[in-house]
C-alpha cells in the first residue's frame, strides 16, 4: 500500500516536503477506503463514488486537516442513497475515527450527496448556488475518488468540461492554428475565486471573527493555489504544442482533443500542475524554489498543533501582531511574489493573463 | 446497401428460432445469433447447420457473457465450430477466464467493449491491454456502451482513435441507465453522431434494440440516422468547413425525426469550395443540410465515396446503367479473411467494379499511366466510355489493348 501511494505522488514535486505531504494524503484516502470497506462494505457503485476534497485530494494532508466529502451521484435516484451517506457520516463521527478524519466545517457543502444533474447542467444562471459552484470547481481542480468504483466520478468529470467546451462557439484561434482559451470555464474559475474572497468576508460576518486567522491562511495559500492552477489548465490550452498539433478539421475531434488535454491536466493535483508549468514556460529556478518553499512552509505552519490552534483563535484585529500569523503573511507574500511573475512577468503567460485574467 | 441487422437475442430471448422467423420479411441482411446466457450455446451450435441463413450476407455469433471456469474448454470447442465457418464470435472480456487459450479462434474473436458494469474492456486502455494479450482478435465496438461509459463520448472517441482499425462489427442501441439495451433515443443519435465519422463505413450493423417485431424497421432507420451528421447547408455553417479534400453528402429531412433523405454524394480537394459551388449550383433540388469528412489522400476518398453512394443511395449521382454494372460498395465480407490476394470481395466473390464517377487517376494506378491519355486525372470514368464510345469498362479496356 505504502509503495503504491509512494509511486503515485513521487515523481511529479520537486520540494520533498511537499512529496511527503503527497504521500500522507495517499495514505489517508488508503485508510479512508479500508475504514469504509470494512464496516460499510460497497460504498459506492457505478453509477456513484465518494468523492474527496480539500487538503485530502490535493496531497497536502497535515495532522489538522478536515476531511471534506461528498456522497457523488450519477444515476437513478435511488432513496438508499441517502441510508448510505447517513452510514458514512455515523461512522465517520465516532470518536475512534474523528481523531483521524475531522469533521467537514459547519456550511453542509460536504459530508453530504451530490448530484451530477446540478453540478453538469446549472452552471451559471439562478439555480447555481455557491454549493454547487463548490462542488463543480473543486471537482475539477481538487477531488479525488475514494476506493475503486471512480466510474461515477470520471463522468461527472468529463460531463462538467464538455459542458464548458459546448458552450464555447469557437475551440480555434481566427487563423486556426491554435487552440484558444476555453472562456467558459476560465470565467467559471476566476468567479470561484472571487466567490472564496467574498464568502471569506460573510463567513467572518456570520461566525462572528471564529477562524479568522485560519481562514485567511487558507485564502492567501491553498484557494490561491487552486485559482492558479485553474488558470493555468486553461492558459495550457492555447500554450501546449503538443495539444496544438493535434488541430484537425472536426469540430468534434477538436472538443475531443481540447476535453482530454483538460481532463488529463486535472488529474494533477494543483501542486503538480505548477510543478509540470516550470519547464514548459521556463520559468527561473529562483521563483519556483520561491513557489515550492513558501508553500512548504506554510504546510510545516498548519501541520504544527500549536501553530494551527493559535491560528484558528486568531481573531483579525489580532492579526498584525500574531507571531504566527507574521509569519503566514510573510510566506504568503514570498508565494504571491512567485506567482506575480509567473502571471504578470512570464512572457508566454503575462499576455493570456491580460487578455483574460481581468476583462 | 451497407451489412444492418438484429441480434436474435434482443428480439426474443433464449429463442433464436423465433427471431430469425421475426427477420423473416425484414429489410436485414445480417444477424447475431445470440448465445447470451451459456446453456444457450450448445443447441444453438448443434442447430447451426440446420437454420436458414442464406439471406444474410452478414452472420455472427455472440458467445455468453459469463461462462463458468469449469464451461469454458467446452465453449472453445463448441466456439471453434463457428469459427470454421468464418463467422465473427463476439465475446465480453470478462468472460474469458483463461484469455490466452481463445487466441484459437484467431481473427474470429471480436472483443466488445463493456458497459459501466463490467470490471473490463470500458475504455481504450482497458482494451489495449486486452488486445496486448489477444493480438489477432478484433473489435465488436459497441457504441451505446461507449456512450453509457461517457456520455460526452470522448472515450467513444479514444476507442475508435485507437482500434478504429479492428472493428469487425458495430453494436448499436440505447444502454440505459441500468445497462439494458433500449430503442435508441434522440439523446443516443445526438450523441453517436460526435463520433460516427471515425466509424468504419462497411463495418456490419447488429441493433441490440429490445423491439417488437413491427418497430424493427423503424429501429434500423433511427440506427442509421445516429451513424451519419448533418449541418444546416448555408455560407455560415459552410465557413465552418475547412479548405481540405475529403467527401461529403447533400440531404434533406426525411420524414421521421432526425432522417434524412441523401440527394447527393461527392468528394472534392477543398470541402469548402466545392460545398459553396454546390450551394450557388445545387446539383439536386431540394437540398438543406450537409455533411463532410476530411480525407486527405484521394484513394481514401475515392473508397469512402463509394461506400457513401452505395450505403446512402443519393438520388442525385448519375449512376451507369445497369448492364454496364453499378458498383456496390462498402458490403462487410462474411468472412473473417479478404481472400488470398488480400482484394476486397462481395459476398458472392467478387471483386467490385469501378463505377462510372471513378477519377481517371486513380484508375491509372491500376491500369497504367496511359491510360486515357489526352484526360486530365480528374476527369471521370464516365467522361472516358463516353468519348470512346465504350458500353463498359472492360469493353473500354479491351479496345485499348
Amino acid at each position: 500500500m505504502v509503495g503504491l501511494a509512494t509511486k503515485r505522488t513521487s515523481t511529479k514535486l520537486p520540494n520533498p516536503g511537499l512529496r511527503q505531504a503527497s504521500i500522507e494524503a495517499a495514505l489517508k484516502r488508503e485508510e479512508l477506503d479500508r475504514l469504509l470497506s470494512a464496516e460499510i462494505g460497497r460504498y459506492a457503485s457505478e453509477d456513484t463514488s465518494l468523492v474527496v476534497f480539500g487538503s485530502l485530494a490535493r496531497g497536502e494532508w497535515t495532522s489538522g486537516s478536515d476531511l471534506d466529502w461528498t456522497y457523488l451521484i450519477d444515476g437513478e435516484a435511488n432513496s438508499d442513497h441517502l441510508v448510505i451517506v447517513q452510514k458514512i457520516q455515523r461512522l465517520l463521527e465516532q470518536k475512534k475515527n474523528k481523531k483521524k478524519f475531522r469533521p467537514p466545517g459547519p456550511t453542509g457543502t460536504f459530508g453530504n450527496l451530490a448530484f451530477s444533474h446540478d453540478i453538469i447542467h446549472q452552471i451559471g444562471g439562478q439555480h447555481d448556488t455557491n454549493k454547487n459552484t463548490t462542488w463543480r470547481i473543486l471537482l475539477l481542480l481538487e477531488s479525488r475518488a475514494i476506493g475503486k468504483n471512480t466510474e461515477a466520478y470520471e463522468r461527472v468529470i468529463r460531463g462538467v468540461i464538455g459542458r464548458y467546451l459546448a458552450e464555447d462557439n469557437h475551440q480555434l484561434t481566427h487563423d486556426l492554428q491554435k487552440y484558444r482559451v476555453p472562456r467558459f470555464l476560465l470565467n467559471d474559475i476566476v468567479r470561484f475565486w472571487r466567490t472564496m474572497a467574498v464568502d471569506f468576508a460573510s463567513k467572518q460576518r456570520d461566525r462572528g471573527g471564529e477562524g479568522w486567522g485560519l481562514r485567511n491562511a487558507k485564502l492567501r495559500m491553498s484557494r490561491k493555489l487552486i485559482f492558479a492552477s485553474g488558470m493555468l489548465v486553461c492558459f495550457g490550452a492555447h500554450l501546449d504544442p503538443a495539444l496544438q498539433k493535434k488541430i484537425s478539421t472536426d469540430n468534434n475531434e477538436l472538443k475531443f482533443h481540447l476535453l482530454q488535454h483538460i481532463r488529463d491536466n486535472v488529474k494533477l493535483t494543483p501542486l503538480e500542475i505548477l510543478a509540470k508549468s516550470i519547464g514548459p514556460y521556463s520559468i527561473p529556478n529562483a521563483i519556483s524554489k520561491e513557489l515550492f518553499d513558501s508553500y512548504t512552509k506554510f504546510l510545516k505552519v498548519l501541520d504544527d498543533k500549536d501553530d494551527r490552534k493559535a491560528l484558528e483563535n486568531l481573531r483579525s484585529e489580532d492579526s498584525r501582531t500574531d507571531p504566527t500569523f507574521k509569519r503566514i503573511r510573510g510566506i504568503s507574500e514570498s508565494f504571491e511574489h512567485a506567482l506575480d511573475y509567473i502571471f504578470f512577468e512570464n512572457p508566454q503567460i503575462a499576455a493570456l493573463t491580460r487578455k483574460y485574467g481581468v476583462f | 446497401m451497407r451489412s444492418i441487422g438484429f441480434s436474435t437475442g434482443a428480439l426474443a430471448r433464449d429463442d433464436f428460432h423465433r427471431a430469425l422467423r421475426m427477420l423473416a420479411d425484414k429489410d436485414v441482411n445480417a444477424v447475431e445469433l445470440s448465445a447470451l446466457r451459456q446453456h444457450e450455446l450448445t443447441p444453438l451450435v448443434e442447430q447451426l447447420g440446420q437454420l436458414q441463413l442464406a439471406r444474410f450476407q452478414y452472420i455472427s455469433v455472440h458467445a455468453p457473457s459469463a461462462i463458468e471456469r469449469s464451461f469454458e474448454p467446452i465453449a472453445l470447442e463448441l466456439l471453434s465450430q463457428v469459427a470454421a465457418r468464418n463467422w465473427p464470435i463476439i465475446v465480453h472480456p470478462d468472460a474469458m477466464s483463461t484469455p490466452e487459450e481463445w487466441a484459437r479462434l484467431g481473427d474470429c474473436l471480436c472483443i466488445e467493449n463493456m458497459d459501466k458494469r463490467k470490471p473490463a474492456g470500458q475504455t481504450a486502455k482497458s482494451l489495449a491491454e486486452i488486445f496486448q494479450v489477444l493480438p489477432k482478435a478484433s473489435l465488436c465496438f459497441d457504441i451505446g456502451h461507449a456512450r453509457q461509459v461517457d456520455p460526452t463520448m470522448s472515450e467513444a472517441w479514444a476507442i475508435l482513435q485507437r482500434f478504429r482499425n479492428k472493428i469487425k462489427q458495430l453494436h448499436v442501441s440505447e444502454v440505459n441507465t441500468q445497462s439494458k439495451h433500449d430503442s435508441i433515443s434522440l439523446e443516443s443519435i445526438l450523441a453517436f453522431q460526435k463520433v460516427s465519422h471515425l466509424l468504419p463505413a462497411d463495418a456490419p450493423i447488429i441493433l441490440e434494440s429490445r423491439v417488437k417485431e413491427p418497430a424493427i424497421n423503424g429501429e434500423i432507420q433511427s440506427a442509421l440516422a445516429a451513424l451519419t451528421r448533418f449541418q444546416t447547408f448555408n455560407e455560415r455553417t459552410i465557413k465552418t468547413v475547412y479548405e481540405v479534400e475529403g467527401v461529403y453528402g447533400l440531404a434533406q429531412p426525411a420524414s421521421a425525426p432526425n432522417h434524412f433523405a441523401i440527394l447527393y454524394v461527392g468528394q472534392s480537394p477543398n470541402l469548402r469550395e466545392r460545398l459553396n459551388d454546390h450551394l450557388n449550383n445545387p446539383p439536386a433540388p431540394g437540398i438543406t443540410h450537409f455533411f463532410a469528412e476530411s480525407i486527405d489522400n484521394e484513394e481514401g476518398r475515392d473508397l469512402r465515396e463509394r461506400q457513401l453512394i452505395a450505403e446512402l443511395k443519393p438520388v442525385g449521382i448519375p449512376y451507369f446503367p445497369s448492364k454496364v454494372g453499378t458498383f456496390i460498395a462498402g458490403r462487410a465480407t462474411n468472412s473473417c479473411n479478404h481472400g488470398l490476394d488480400d482484394r476486397r470481395r462481395e459476398a458472392d466473390g467478387e471483386i467490385p467494379r469501378k463505377r462510372g464517377d471513378t477519377l481517371v487517376g486513380t484508375l491509372r494506378r491500376e491500369y497504367g499511366e496511359d491510360l486515357a491519355e489526352g484526360l486530365r486525372s480528374d476527369a471521370r470514368l464516365g467522361t472516358v466510355l463516353r468519348e470512346t464510345d465504350s458500353n463498359s469498362p472492360s469493353k473500354y479496356l479491351k479496345r485499348r489493348r
